[in-house]
């Protein structure tokens, strides 16, 4: 039998978890996935963190442990050579994100490509801070690093997709 | 000229993210999450008791076979009250995993 006060945890949520799976992967159906992984999670361990101060936080570390171990088995079928890498040189790939509107499609799918070329860190603290919308302090928490820390992994990613994309629009 | 149009391109490119609007998941996620949970729980139910019965079992097969090789010491009646103890305690210790 479900409890009530959990269920009431996945209805007011799931769609901060979907958005922030949907950050990583960006493919709704692996997002949905990770969502429903997230939540077995949190109810294996929900007697232990029910009384945790900080829910939200608690669920976007969840949240993030679970994209990035989907993307690090995604990248080792990659090397093992079942999937065609989009990781070298700048190759622009479909990404199904609802969110993007269709005008922006092709910017959208750019910098998506590129973000998911950034190394693991400097993915989580940009995708927390641009897409997510959270503050330094809010990060600096999920990520249990200072916030000095935040702030150096966001300004060193900032640096590196300019690079990327100078190099992407001067080669076009 | 070029490389204001690049910079202008990567400035608009980064704040296009601002506006990413929110996705929702199906509708069908909370009754396919429950279904999830409930099957995962059922599993661990089902290997507790499992376990539970397979050690009842061997608590009673040893019994049976202290009582079958050692002379007895005390009457066959305090060894089958013994036995019946064992089993109980077993019984209820599957009842208290269960619950």
């Amino acid at each position: 039998m479900i409890e009530l006060d959990f269920k009431q945890l996945v209805t007011q949520n799931k769609a901060q978890v979907y958005n922030t799976c949907l950050g990583f992967v960006k493919v709704p159906a692996d997002a949905e996935d990770l969502t429903q992984e997230v939540f077995i999670t949190a109810y294996n361990n929900w007697r232990k963190y029910r009384w945790e101060a900080n829910i939200k936080t608690w669920l976007y570390r969840i949240s993030v442990n679970k994209s990035l171990d989907f993307i690090r088995a995604n990248q080792r079928l990659k090397r093992s050579g079942m999937l065609t890498s989009y990781e070298e040189g700048l190759t622009v790939i479909d990404f199904k994100h609802p969110g993007i509107e269709l005008e922006n499609k092709e910017k959208a799918n750019l910098l998506m490509t590129t973000i998911a070329m950034l190394p693991e860190k400097q993915k989580v603290a940009f995708t927390l801070q641009k897409i997510e919308g959270l503050t330094v302090i809010e990060i600096s928490q999920i990520m249990e690093l200072s916030k000095s820390a935040i702030e150096s992994l966001l300004h060193r990613a900032k640096y590196y997709l300019q690079t990327k994309l100078r190099t992407y629009y001067e080669n076009k | 000229m070029k490389t204001n149009s690049t910079e202008q391109n990567i400035e608009e490119i980064l704040s296009s993210l601002n506006g990413l609007q929110r996705a929702e998941p199906s509708v069908s996620f909370e009754e396919t999450l429950y279904a999830k949970i409930d099957s995962i729980s059922r599993r661990v139910r089902d290997r507790l008791l499992l376990s539970a019965a397979a050690s009842m079992m061997l608590m009673v097969l040893l019994n049976l076979w202290i009582i079958v090789t050692e002379e007895p010491q005390t009457s066959i009646a305090e060894q089958t009250a013994a036995m019946m103890w064992t089993i109980e305690s077993e019984i209820s210790l599957t009842n208290f995993i269960v619950e």
